[in-house]
C-alpha cells in the first residue's frame, strides 16, 4: 500500500506542477482581469490539490497527510470567495470585461446594475 | 432559548467530532490537555455553519454532492489549462445573468456563488437578491442550462422535492 502510494506520488506532484504552469500561462495570456481570475481559481487550485495529494501520499503520518489536505480545502474556500470579491469590486469600479467581439456594452450594463445593487 | 438549549446546540456530537478531528490533524495527535479545552471553547463560540441549517437527512446528500463538486473542479482546471495552451486564443467570454429559480435566500445561494468559481468556465461577479451575475470564460448554448441544473442540485439540499416543484 505504502509502496503503491510512493509510486503515484511523483506523478501527482508532476501533474500539479503542470497545472500551476498552465495557470501561470493563462494569467499571462488571458485578455482581462476576469478571465485571469478563472486561471487563478481553477487551474491553480487543481494544481495545488494534486500537489497536496502527492505530498500527502509521502507524508510520515495520517495526521500530516490530513493537514496537507486541509491546506487545500482552506485555499479552495479562500480563493473562491477572494475571486468573487475581486471581480465584483472590478465591475463596480467600471472595469469592463473584454468580450469576443470587443463589445463592452454588456459590461457597462452589468457595472451599472452592480452599482445600483450595492 | 434557554442557556442549556443554547449550549446543547453548540456542543452537538457532530461539531465536537469535527473539531476533534481538526485538532488531531493540527497537533499530530498530541497535546490533548490543551486540545480538549480549545475544542470546547471553539464549539461554544463558533457561529452555526450553513451545514447545520441543511434540512434533515440532507447532510448525507451533501456528502454525496462532494464527489460531484470535486469532479466539476477537476473539469474546470482541465478546461482552463487547455484554453491557456491553445496556440490561438479563441475565447468567447461573456457576462450573463442567472435569475434564481428555486434556491431560497440564505447559505444555499452563498454556497452556489462560491461553487461556481470552481466549476468549468464560470466566475461569480455579483450576488444579487434576484439573480447571480456570472462571467463565462467560454460561453456555449448549454451554459445557462448547466447553471440551472447546478442550482436545482444545491436546492435539493435545502428544500424538499415538493417545494421544488
Amino acid at each position: 500500500m505504502t509502496e503503491g502510494l510512493a509510486l503515484i506520488a511523483p506523478w501527482l506532484i508532476a501533474a500539479g506542477v503542470g497545472f500551476f504552469l498552465t495557470g501561470a500561462l493563462g494569467l499571462w495570456r488571458f485578455p482581462d482581469a476576469y478571465a485571469r481570475l478563472h486561471a487563478l481559481t481553477k487551474a491553480d487550485n487543481l494544481g495545488l490539490g494534486l500537489l497536496c495529494l502527492g505530498l500527502a501520499c509521502q507524508a510520515a503520518s495520517l495526521s500530516a497527510a490530513l493537514k496537507l489536505l486541509l491546506v487545500w480545502g482552506l485555499v479552495l474556500v479562500a480563493s473562491s470567495i477572494g475571486a468573487t470579491l475581486i471581480a465584483s469590486t472590478a465591475l463596480a469600479r467600471g472595469l469592463r470585461p473584454v468580450t469576443r467581439r470587443g463589445s463592452r456594452r454588456g459590461a457597462r450594463r452589468g457595472a451599472r446594475r452592480g452599482s445600483r445593487d450595492s | 432559548m434557554s442557556n442549556v438549549a443554547w449550549a446543547a446546540t453548540r456542543l452537538s456530537p457532530l461539531r465536537l467530532a469535527g473539531l476533534a478531528l481538526l485538532w488531531w490533524a493540527l497537533a499530530g495527535g498530541n497535546a490533548w490537555a490543551w486540545g480538549v479545552p480549545v475544542i470546547l471553547v471553539t464549539a461554544l463560540t463558533m457561529p452555526r455553519s450553513g451545514l447545520s441549517r441543511l434540512r434533515p437527512l440532507a447532510f448525507l446528500a451533501f456528502l454525496a454532492f462532494c464527489p460531484l463538486a470535486l469532479w466539476l473542479a477537476l473539469r474546470g482546471g482541465v478546461q482552463v489549462a487547455l484554453l491557456a495552451c491553445r496556440p490561438r486564443l479563441t475565447l468567447n467570454t461573456a457576462l450573463i445573468d442567472h435569475p434564481w429559480h428555486c434556491l431560497p435566500e440564505g447559505p444555499g445561494r452563498l454556497f452556489m456563488a462560491s461553487l461556481i468559481n470552481l466549476i468549468p468556465g464560470t466566475l461569480t461577479v455579483r450576488l444579487a437578491p434576484d439573480r447571480l451575475v456570472v462571467h463565462v470564460l467560454h460561453l456555449t448554448p448549454a451554459t445557462p442550462r448547466h447553471l440551472a441544473t447546478l442550482e436545482r442540485r444545491i436546492a435539493r439540499l435545502h428544500v424538499t422535492e415538493k417545494e421544488l416543484d
